[in-house]
């Protein structure tokens, strides 16, 4: 096949299932380049179509995969429980907090910097650092810590830093991928609105505040917020018919009235879900009907066709998965699935799969739709080109350094130096910068060139010094007038 | 309205003349803007044989239409229609993607590239190796490094 351009082998490959391709990567160097390569990730993610498999977050019992094609041949769902390097999954205490794109993203509830991103399908797992800087450990509260403040120019009001956990707290979470910057976000949201976005490519965490938002009125079963077309959905258990919802491209919370307008009566009950790409909704009206909604054009409010009305008392559905031809599938209240049949209308429902759960269980108990990828955790880590160098150096108090070994980054406060080089080999390796063999917290960095960053010192404002990260030399310059008396220093490693 | 239907006339690499109803030429997208400007002349393919450009025509002849069909019955036959045409050899099946890549023809691109992709389908990579003619140019190491990476997998 070597005759092939490499455009037109991805292009076959891009249609192999990840299974295939992983065993495909051993066929030759070229092979494995272009499946390994990132790009190549993306095009198979594009392609790649719903195949009904269900991720179900059971918590203390484990996380679950449910082969969605077993529905439709015989109405016996297949579990398959997951494990990770031949260990059982349930012993790790994680839950489930987004699914997108093949990605899982799992935290461990109330220990908050605690965040893994996990591709079950390549068996990928990536840790994620400082995701929650809103919750200080160490007093339990929750607020943003005092050194976003600055970035943020005095926006913070006093009381937000600093409100104690209860224990009981709310929290909503969510998960995505913003197609502009090409990279996946998380955002914790805590009810008294305060919260942060947490960029994976960048490791940069963004504070929210958004206190005008009925918080206590989002759906208690929607808290993880559900993903579609770069924007996270919150559902609403109030009158108005409105959504919250979080474009990741703009970093902003909308609320709106998007709901079906015939949709008249208040629901009791409001499911929320994703099918072929399109909104989707279950709602339990007062009288008991229940009526299943499909927003066919996005954020266009007219659009919405109503799939199904029925008068039986089938209360709580949860859309979760359609297919080409139509059928959809729902979870119930009670631990069942119910399949939506479009060619008679119907709805067959109750089908069990996991019968010594309770209910109570099950009302706690998350679905997601997945769609397996070759999207590899540790490439979110990596930098392509100069945009995250540009993202990072947006920040105050950064510059860039352009020494030999390709493009470096220095961070303020910490003097971090982060080495481009080692983010495109997909780690990302912040140093310390050792300042005469401890850490720096005397200096700020008051501009860099040719491999030398000026320094300012916070205490002493009669001296300059430039320093040179790489040799580790560094020169006293007097800041006074013409004449620089210079001292030099090598300092140990 | 005439009743004749609009004939474009190509030209493959190899100097062969072919003539095709216009609709069929307006579903190639790259010579789309030369067939919707009224050319008269003979288009040249420099990139396309004249057997491939025959075996192009003649998918395109038969999809026409028919692909949008409802009729059950001809979606059956046009898919079994399509399973004996695809009954090529490797090279030429490789040489009708590069066709319509280059022509931009989206179904038998996608066609023709399922069809290669179904071929690598729960094959081992000894399998794919030999179907495609790839040689294994890794270091005993490198491919054990490949291979490590995935031990949970089968028939690697």
């Amino acid at each position: 096949m070597e005759d092939l351009p490499e455009e037109l082998l991805s292009s076959i490959l891009s249609r192999l299932s990840v299974i295939d391709l992983l065993r495909s990567k051993a066929t030759c160097s070229r092979w494995n380049s272009l499946i390994s390569s990132p790009s190549f990730a993306r095009k198979h993610a594009e392609r790649e179509k719903s195949s009904w498999d269900i991720i179900m977050d059971l918590f203390h019992r484990g996380i679950y995969m449910v082969v969605g094609r077993d529905f439709l041949l015989n109405g016996q769902p297949y579990l398959n429980k997951f494990s990770w390097n031949g260990k059982s999954y349930d012993s790790c205490g994680y839950s489930v907090l987004g699914v997108c794109n093949g990605l899982v993203c799992l935290h461990l509830p109330y220990v908050w910097s605690k965040v893994l991103v996990w591709n079950p399908a390549t068996r990928e797992i990536s840790k994620v650092r400082h995701v929650f800087p809103l919750i200080d450990e160490v007093s339990l509260s929750v607020g943003l810590p005092l050194c976003y403040q600055d970035h943020l120019g005095g926006e913070v009001p006093h009381g937000c830093y600093g409100e104690p956990l209860t224990g009981f707290d709310f929290f909503i979470f969510g998960f995505g991928y913003d197609h502009q910057s090409d990279d996946y976000k998380i955002l914790t949201m805590h009810e008294s609105g305060v919260g942060c976005l947490c960029s994976l490519r960048s490791s940069l965490v963004k504070p929210i505040l958004q206190k005008d938002l009925p918080w206590k009125a989002i759906n208690l079963r929607n808290r993880y917020a559900l993903y579609l077309k770069g924007m996270l959905h919150w559902s609403l258990l109030n009158s108005d018919n409105s959504l919250v919802y979080f474009a990741l491209k703009d970093e902003a919370f909308v609320r709106t009235q998007l709901l079906p307008e015939g949709l008249t009566a208040s629901p009791t009950w409001l499911g929320l879900g994703v099918v072929e790409d399109c909104l989707c909704i279950c709602v339990q009206l007062i009288d008991h009907s229940c009526e299943v909604w499909i927003m066919k054009e996005y954020g266009v409010r007219s659009s919405w066709t109503r799939l199904l009305k029925s008068n039986d008392s089938s209360f709580g559905l949860t859309p979760l998965v359609g297919r080409p031809d139509g059928q959809v599938l729902f979870s119930e209240n009670t631990p069942c699935f119910a399949v939506y049949n479009p060619r008679e209308c119907t709805m067959t429902r109750g089908m069990t799969y996991v019968k010594e759960l309770s209910s109570i269980e099950w009302f706690f108990c998350v679905p997601w739709e997945y769609k397996e990828s070759m999207i590899s955790p540790r490439e979110l880590f990596s930098v392509k080109d100069t945009s995250c160098a540009k993202q990072l150096s947006g920040v105050p108090d950064q510059s860039r350094i352009k020494g030999t070994s390709g493009v470096k980054i220095i961070l303020h406060p910490e003097l971090r130096i982060i080495d481009c080089d080692s983010l495109l080999n997909g780690q990302l390796s912040a140093r310390r910068c050792l300042w005469m063999g401890e850490s720096n917290e005397r200096h700020s960095v008051v501009g860099s060139c040719n491999g030398l960053v000026l320094l300012k010192d916070y205490h002493k404002h009669e001296f300059l010094w430039l320093w040179n990260p790489t040799t580790r030399e560094v020169r006293k310059i007097r800041n006074v007038g013409g004449v620089k008396k210079v001292e030099e220093k090598r300092l140990e490693g | 309205m005439s009743s004749k239907k609009k004939v474009i006339t190509l030209r493959s690499s190899d100097g062969e003349i072919f003539e095709v109803e216009e609709a069929v030429a307006l579903e190639w997208l790259t010579i789309k803007p030369l067939v919707e400007s009224g050319c008269t002349d003979a288009i040249p393919l420099p990139q396309v044989t004249g057997n491939i450009l025959a075996k192009v025509i003649e998918y395109c002849k038969k999809h026409i239409g028919a692909s949008e069909s409802e009729d059950r019955k001809i979606l059956y036959e046009l898919e079994s229609w399509d399973a004996d045409f695809i009954k090529v050899d490797q090279g030429t099946l490789f040489d009708l993607i590069r066709a319509a890549d280059y022509l931009t023809i989206k179904t038998l691109f996608e066609f023709t590239c399922q069809t290669v992709a179904d071929t690598i389908k729960h094959k081992t990579i000894e399998e794919v190796r030999h179907i495609f003619r790839e040689s294994n140019d890794f270091t005993p190491e490198e491919e054990k490094e490949i291979r490590g990476k995935s031990w949970w997998l089968q028939g690697l």
